[in-house]
């Protein structure tokens, strides 16, 4: 018998293709955003009020990965933005080869924003690299302050937190301090926007930041936030 | 359950590799597998060994699975240790400036592959030639770990 070292990483074939991905995206200075979170923690709905504030200002599409149906890209096509359902059959996350197969649906010449709208799970998207910017997790006042600890690899790798539905707060036991403290423990001093997208409450943060991201890909040397 | 994918790229990614070194059979195979990877060590094992039987160089491989823990290098004091109880810090100075250095990976460390002169298995087990050697390899392959 013969030892062979092999050393190959097993998210090899994924990570080529995001990587692809990622430079056609540099090249056409298209900033992408990956959307985690568990299933109903509002990723659709915060889209839904980022696509109606960047209507007329910026050139937006959004995929949104789903086990099965298209109700959250129907929802999403309201808002006057091209949107494309990925239905992943039961694959609990995106795989980069799975956004490469469903961008020409999303005409990407011209277009300044893309979002992906995860499979709602905090578990398997935290492994799987789309070639996006920045990966984007969310956690609803519903869920608990300990999420973070629950799930520390997609909060390790997530570039900022939002926590949503914070017009909830006066009705739940929810601890705010306490979230940012435990996000602190896996990934000191993100951002952490407080948003209500049903009210509207908070949002002006995270937009800031999404225009920022988007100013700095086109211009590197972009600094200041652009309100 | 991102396991079964993962297995899949692992056995795919064996077979492969023996294809490549010109090799017909993996007699043992270790994957490691990085504790930030949130992947199920028991489920990735399970995967591993319904999907092996798809190629002949790894149908009768053993797969060992091995944890790796989070190590984390300080840019404060730089030394570099074991995280501790999911908490990004530095074990020695407390900093949260750290970096990950080890335990993202997920991959295929090394294999053993059978010498082409070597019997089959079968041909061991009914000549019943070394038994010492015999009894390890019945071992091994009827095991499930």
């Amino acid at each position: 018998m013969t030892k062979v070292n092999v050393g190959k990483s097993v998210m090899e074939a994924n990570a080529e293709q995001a990587a692809t991905l990622r430079s056609e995206w540099q090249s056409r200075e298209l900033t992408v955003l990956n959307l985690i979170s568990s299933p109903g923690s509002g990723k659709t709905a915060l889209l839904e009020q980022t696509l109606e504030h960047f209507r007329g200002k910026l050139q937006m599409a959004v995929l949104v990965g789903d086990v099965q149906t298209e109700n959250d890209a129907n929802r999403l096509a309201r808002h006057g933005f091209p949107v494309k359902q990925i239905i992943t059959n039961g694959t609990c996350h995106l795989e980069a080869h799975m956004i490469e197969k469903h961008l020409p649906f999303v005409d990407t010449k011209g277009l300044d924003l893309l979002m992906i709208e995860n499979v709602g799970n905090l578990v398997c998207p935290s492994s799987y690299d789309l070639g996006e910017d920045a990966k984007v997790v969310l956690l609803s006042t519903t869920e608990g302050e300990d999420k973070p600890l629950k799930y520390p690899a997609i909060f390790r790798r997530a570039e900022v937190a939002i926590l949503t539905k914070t017009d909830l707060l006066p009705y739940l036991d929810f601890d705010v301090s306490a979230v940012r403290h435990n996000i602190d423990q896996i990934h000191a001093g993100i951002p952490m926007f407080r948003v209500s997208a049903r009210t509207g409450d908070g949002l002006d943060e995270w937009l800031t930041w999404v225009e920022t991201k988007v100013a700095r890909k086109k211009h590197p040397d972009f600094h200041q936030t652009v309100r | 359950m991102h396991e079964l994918s993962f297995a899949q790229e692992i056995v795919s990614l064996v077979a492969q590799e023996a294809r490549d070194l010109g090799v017909s059979r993996v007699v043992s195979v270790t994957v490691t597998v990085g504790r930030l990877m949130a992947v199920e060590t028991d489920n990735l094992w399970f995967g591993l060994d319904v999907l092996k039987s798809q190629f002949g160089e790894t149908s009768q491989t053993v797969f060992l699975v091995v944890e790796q823990s989070v190590r984390l290098h300080c840019s404060h004091c730089g030394q570099t240790t074991d995280m501790q109880n999911w908490t990004f810090a530095c074990e020695t100075c407390g900093s949260h400036q750290v970096e990950v250095v080890a335990g993202d990976i997920l991959e295929v460390t090394d294999m053993e592959v059978a010498d082409e002169t070597e019997g089959t298995l079968e041909t061991m087990e009914t000549e019943g030639k070394n038994d010492d050697e015999g009894e390890c390899r019945k071992e091994c392959y009827g095991s499930k770990r």
